[in-house]
């Protein structure tokens, strides 16, 4: 019967030690590590998602396989980021904010390759009956035709209002070319594909801008500050633990000794004999002074 | 040539899942041509394969029992059918054309509009239309776990009897096989010079010349982008507007082409895209050319050429 209180004070010191101990050894660090690797990742994504339209843009690109590719892991990489959030609330509502972002990129990232086939596209074809218009026997279709390739070329550099205006009036000074000859296939195709161009390199020039612009790097932060402030939380809270750990390993340090001492003067008779004298004789003094005072 | 050739219409298809890390050897400037040779499809778990491929003729995922996945997709002709539109289950026509399921695992989004992005949800989409298949899933698992010896194929692969997850799985698993290396084209470009005739190469010149490449491209010479169809001219019905330019694998064998099917022929779906994409009337030798390099598209399913012919 005696040993009940002893088996629940050691049960309960078992619980508390190894309570304070898995508390103080922060054991949600490795999930912080996989968030901030996993944001790693789709910031790594999002970067060769750029750097991969921008190589398609130059024209650097054979076809747009590794793009589609890098979009699908991109989008995967979301799905990572939310799986290594779990169910923190608000985590995930600056994930929610991340993905919105993601999906702009990616549709962004669609737009423009969906104009930059079409760009490709007339460039061939306007390259190819602009260099039929210059080689023609009429003065003035070459004389058009050379203006309006040296104007679509500056718009290829520079997509501003000027320079589109002015391919647009080189444009419309080709179509006005009385009685063109042989030529007017040529000029009706070089009209056809000029004009596409002439709508298709601002705007996808305004497709490249947005996507950098729309570059998540903002709900990136927002979402490494989060997880940042969680895991130095996580941090600070294991280091109080730590400390509770220590005070409370002291305490039982403390009573180990006393009871150590305890033990020491039960096992031996004569000490405790002693101990008991010792003990006897203070007690009589007093005692006796007591009784003196009276 | 701008884009959408192919018959339309669906069943499944999708990209082929990719490891996280596969984006590091992405890299599009490392090839010399635009289009690169069709891969041998990636292992996966034979049974899952042979189950998939048993359900794929299998018309209890149909409501009524009344159709199979290979009604629409005939696995040995072009994967896809002859018909232009092929009928849902009140008589009506489908409004889009069937696309070929051979493939289409390399295609980056599937279906015609491009809106379904994985295999599964393309599998699971086609079963629950109810112009397509009708079902529900979890009673084409109820009534494919009746049959004991379909059972014991489930338990065997996944380790429990069919339910809505592994039936789709499944189905999957086995389109993710449908994939057809081997054509002349494929072989011209790991450098057997003699896999294609003069004609044919010429037609490969022309086709990067006249700016078909420029939609065309990459390992399925289609299916990794979106484009609108009628830039210059009307192509075909003009909905929907935007597609996602399909797949020109195969293409000689899945006539009739385009999301309505209009376009009986190759040859005159050839010249309508010359037209509406390109503003350009083509002659008949350089339609000749694009048509005889097209037909080097075909690849082989099992070893045997698409379409059915030897």
């Amino acid at each position: 019967m005696k040993m009940t209180p002893v088996v629940v004070l050691v049960s309960f010191l078992l619980l508390l030690l190894t309570w304070l101990l898995l508390s103080g050894l922060n054991l949600n660090s490795t999930r912080f590590d996989e968030q901030l690797e996993a944001l790693d990742h789709f910031s790594r994504l999002e970067r060769a998602l750029n750097r991969e339209v921008l190589t398609a843009r130059a024209g650097l690109s054979r076809n747009y396989d590794a793009l589609a590719r890098l979009t699908d892991v991109y989008d995967e990489s979301v799905h990572r980021l939310r799986r290594a959030a779990g169910s923190d609330a608000e985590e995930s509502a600056a994930i929610d904010v991340l993905a919105a972002g993601a999906h702009r990129q990616q549709d962004l990232v669609e737009q423009f390759k969906s104009r930059n086939a079409l760009l490709r596209n007339s460039f061939l074809y306007f390259g190819i009956f602009s260099a039929r218009l210059a080689a023609s026997d009429q003065t003035p279709v070459v004389a058009v035709a050379t203006t309006l390739s040296a104007a679509m070329l500056h718009l290829t550099l520079d997509t501003s209002p000027a320079a589109a205006r002015d391919v647009k009036t080189r444009l419309e000074q080709l179509a006005a070319l009385p009685d063109p000859g042989g030529d007017t296939a040529s000029i009706q195709a070089a009209i056809a594909h000029g004009g596409l161009l002439h709508d298709l390199l601002p705007l996808t020039d305004a497709t490249l801008k947005a996507l950098m612009a729309a570059a998540t790097t903002r709900e990136q932060d927002a979402v490494r500050a989060l997880i940042m402030k969680r895991q130095f939380a996580a941090r600070a809270s294991a280091r109080r633990y730590r400390v509770l750990l220590y005070a409370t390993s002291l305490l039982l340090l403390g009573a180990l000794v006393y009871l150590g001492l305890q033990l020491r003067a039960r096992a031996n008779p004569a000490a405790a004999c002693r101990v008991r004298a010792r003990d006897r004789g203070y007690l009589d003094a007093v005692h006796q002074r007591a009784a003196a005072q009276y | 040539m701008i884009c959408i050739l192919i018959p339309g219409g669906l069943l499944f298809s999708s990209a082929m899942p990719q490891p996280l890390v596969q984006w590091q050897e992405a890299n599009s400037i490392t090839s010399e041509e635009p289009i690169t040779p069709v891969p041998e499809p990636r292992p996966i778990d034979a049974s899952k394969v042979r189950l998939g491929e048993r359900l794929f003729g299998d018309p209890r995922l149909s409501r009524g029992n009344s159709r199979s996945c290979s009604s629409c997709h005939d696995l040995s002709t072009n994967g896809a059918s002859k018909e232009s539109h092929d009928n849902s289950f009140d008589g009506s026509s489908l409004p889009l054309n069937t696309l070929t399921v051979f493939n289409a695992a390399l295609s980056f989004r599937l279906g015609w509009e491009g809106k379904i992005r994985t295999i599964e949800s393309d599998v699971q989409a086609s079963l629950q239309n109810p112009q397509i298949m009708g079902a529900d899933i979890a009673e084409i698992a109820e009534k494919l776990d009746a049959d004991s010896g379909l059972r014991r194929e489930f338990m065997a692969a996944y380790g429990r009897g069919p339910d809505a997850q592994n039936v789709v799985d499944a189905l999957a698993s086995f389109q993710r096989t449908l994939i057809t290396p081997g054509s002349r084209f494929d072989r011209w470009l790991a450098g057997d010079a003699g896999a294609l005739s003069a004609e044919e190469q010429d037609g490969y010149r022309l086709f990067k010349s006249l700016g078909c490449v420029s939609c065309h491209q990459g390992v399925n010479v289609g299916g990794n982008l979106f484009q609108r169809h009628g830039i210059f001219h009307p192509l075909a019905s003009p909905k929907p507007e935007v597609l996602r330019v399909p797949s020109l694998r195969n293409v000689a064998t899945t006539p009739p082409y385009f999301h309505d099917g209009s376009a009986a022929t190759l040859d005159e779906a050839v010249r309508r895209m010359g037209m509406a994409q390109l503003n350009s009337t083509l002659t008949d030798q350089q339609v000749s050319a694009l048509v005889a390099y097209l037909h080097t598209l075909t690849g082989k399913y099992r070893g045997v050429p698409v379409g059915g012919a030897p």
